[in-house]
């Protein structure tokens, strides 16, 4: 990492205040939920008792969306593989399109049969209390661990560069963890839900002053795009500086990351939670309209504006490069190839307070805290939708079913805490570790999206098609999580080169989530298709709704 | 009408983060390539045009059929 590159510690106390003030606040926030609950049922704290209006739902969805995949992972994609991952903002639209074309039907049918999760619905649906109940509660752990690993790291990549010293990196990490830990598990849903309204106010200005800033310090929007204009033609072209953001590629990825972020079990909770079907209506708006613009014209002009500031190549053109080949960024941001994602924390750091004097601080300062606050919002989302997952499709169905609510609750809560450390001490080993396998934000976020992508052919079956069998799901999604396994970095850990030649030409082919959802459609269909045609077979695998 | 609007939305999607950058994408190996249009990169300018696209047809449908109603 970048310590002592970066740790100086010129942004002063500034830092201790502003953040303080944040973490008090969201603390009295998780309080407040946790009085405001109403009774100990499951429902109240996985759900906020199924009322939550279109202010609360539109910015929990958005403040669960929205990352530090968004904050420091995007521009710190364009920072390394130029223009063309600014396209990768289109993605965002078709998500809220998903808000109200998949989570009004979600919500009414939720609200209908009472369920919780998404395995609740699922289950119902095609009738599989054991296996497609596991699966699906397995695809939301796939999910979100990886998730909640990202945000404690940038947790810790925030630290490190706002406060001095050799451990700011495991304070912060372990500071952004227990805060998220302790008001998600005292006021569940409804905590999570105010908090994320908090936060989602404060990246959505965040991304935007963060756009603005950086076109500042450049000098205006003239001078800014005058010099992107001679950044390097890599920078300015498909598929980018490493060669990785092919157009079919970023097609998948963008495609199908919107589409499974908003199936993937936390987004699909806030649907049962909204009060009325006008609520994701206008959030679906909303989330289109503005996140799509914060976007556009903020943090991916960070990654376009870090490439003027911080160039990856040197006066003779020639890139920095590891002696595996891999692009390196300037050595101003970082010593290593998963260091790209730290250009919005350094623009904003060493630039600011230059420009606008003490009034730099507090805007640099407020911006890495809306950082903070991307990372926490989806820290705590995917925790508690964890922890529901667990608790309402594990504990309460196959260990204790007689367990009182009250019992549900705090099984819940011990969850959380369970899962909040075992991410915590991920990010703090692969941290120590040579290389360390946690890589870069994106790339990891694309990984836990592709998992919950492959809940969509039954998801869109389920809703829509009401033509699948319950066989013919179990066989698509384990067909898809494979796929998925195989193309990931974990096969090579287990086989070796094994189909090393194939895997690698398909990953550069299209997104890996697209691959394992085309395997997962195809065999869902074909064993659906053949389980219709055999009548035998098919007995009990029909869908529930239908009859 | 509907159909309409989910022809462009999908035609939206392909052309502006997908295959269609082809029509636009600069050839980085070739001297002679323009990056800008409008002073801004040609790949960013499209993208706006495609978000535009996208957004045009989510209004229509907010306003014209997205239900209200909870049923």
């Amino acid at each position: 990492m970048t310590d002592g590159v970066m740790s100086s510690g010129d942004l002063g106390n500034t830092p201790y205040v502003i953040v303080g003030t944040y973490l008090m606040l969201l603390l009295a926030l998780g309080i407040l939920g946790y009085r405001k609950r109403q009774g100990e049922s499951e429902e109240d704290y996985f759900l906020a008792g199924r009322n939550q209006g279109w202010v609360v739902s539109s910015l929990t969805i958005m403040a669960t969306f929205f990352s530090s995949f968004a904050l420091l992972g995007a521009p710190g994609m364009v920072y390394r593989d130029g223009i063309v991952f600014a396209l990768f903002s289109l993605n965002v639209p078709v998500a809220g399109v998903a808000i109200y074309v998949f989570g009004s039907r979600i919500r009414r049918i939720g609200r209908e049969r009472g369920c919780l999760t998404p395995a609740d619905m699922i289950v119902d649906h095609y009738g599989s209390p054991v296996g497609l109940r596991l699966l699906v509660a397995l695809v939301g752990l796939l999910y979100a661990v990886p998730y909640v690993v990202i945000q404690i790291q940038a947790g810790g990549i925030l630290s490190q560069q706002l406060f001095p010293g050799q451990d700011a990196f495991d304070t912060g990490a372990c500071l952004l963890a227990l805060i998220t830990m302790v008001y998600v598990a005292v006021g569940g849903m409804r905590s999570v839900a105010w908090t994320d309204v908090l936060q989602g106010g404060l990246l959505v200005a965040g991304m935007l002053l963060a756009g603005t800033a950086v076109v500042a310090v450049l000098g205006g929007p003239g001078p800014f795009f005058a010099a992107v204009a001679k950044l390097p033609a890599k920078s300015l072209s498909a598929p980018g500086t490493t060669g990785r953001w092919t157009p079919e590629l970023l097609f998948t990825a963008s495609l199908f990351a919107s589409l499974g972020s908003m199936i993937q079990p936390a987004q699909w909770m806030r649907f049962y939670a909204a009060r009325s079907n006008d609520v994701l209506r206008r959030s679906a708006l909303i989330f289109a309209a503005v996140l799509t613009l914060c976007f556009f014209f903020g943090v991916m002009l960070v990654g376009l504006g870090g490439q003027v500031l911080y160039p990856l190549v040197d006066a003779a053109g020639a890139y920095r490069t590891t002696d595996a080949g891999a692009i390196l960024p300037n050595l101003a941001v970082g010593q290593t190839p998963g260091e790209f994602d730290q250009i919005l924390v350094v623009v904003l750091k060493n630039h600011l307070p230059d420009l606008l004097g003490p009034a730099g601080v507090v805007l640099a300062t407020l911006i890495l805290v809306a950082i903070m606050a991307a990372a926490m919002s989806t820290a705590d989302s995917n925790l508690h939708a964890l922890s529901a997952l667990i608790t309402h499709d594990v504990y309460d169905q196959f260990v204790r079913p007689q367990a009182s609510q009250r019992e549900r609750t705090w099984v819940g809560r011990a969850l959380i805490a369970a899962v909040t450390v075992l991410a915590l001490v991920l990010v703090l080993v692969g941290r120590r570790s040579a290389s360390n396998p946690l890589g870069m934000i994106v790339i990891l976020g694309l990984l836990a999206i592709s998992f919950s992508t492959q809940l969509l052919p039954m998801t869109v079956d389920m809703l829509y098609l009401r033509r699948g069998t319950r066989r013919g799901a179990i066989a698509g999604l384990i067909t898809g999580l494979l796929m998925i396994f195989a193309l990931s970095p974990f096969w090579s850990m287990v086989a070796g080169e094994t189909f090393g030649g194939l895997l690698g030409s398909m990953k550069k082919m299209i997104d890996i989530g697209a691959w394992g959802l085309l395997f997962n459609t195809i065999v869902f269909a074909a064993v659906s298709w053949r389980d219709a045609h055999n009548p035998d077979a098919v007995a009990g695998t029909r869908s529930q709704v239908e009859s | 009408m509907k159909a309409l609007l989910i022809g462009l939305f999908l035609l939206a999607i392909v052309m502006g983060a997908g295959p269609g950058i082809h029509l636009v994408n600069p050839d980085a190996a070739d001297p002679a390539a323009t990056f800008t249009t409008f002073g801004l990169p040609t790949i960013y300018v499209w993208g706006l045009l495609w978000y535009v696209v996208q957004l045009g047809v989510i209004l229509v449908a907010y306003f014209r059929f997205w239900t209200t109603k909870d049923d």
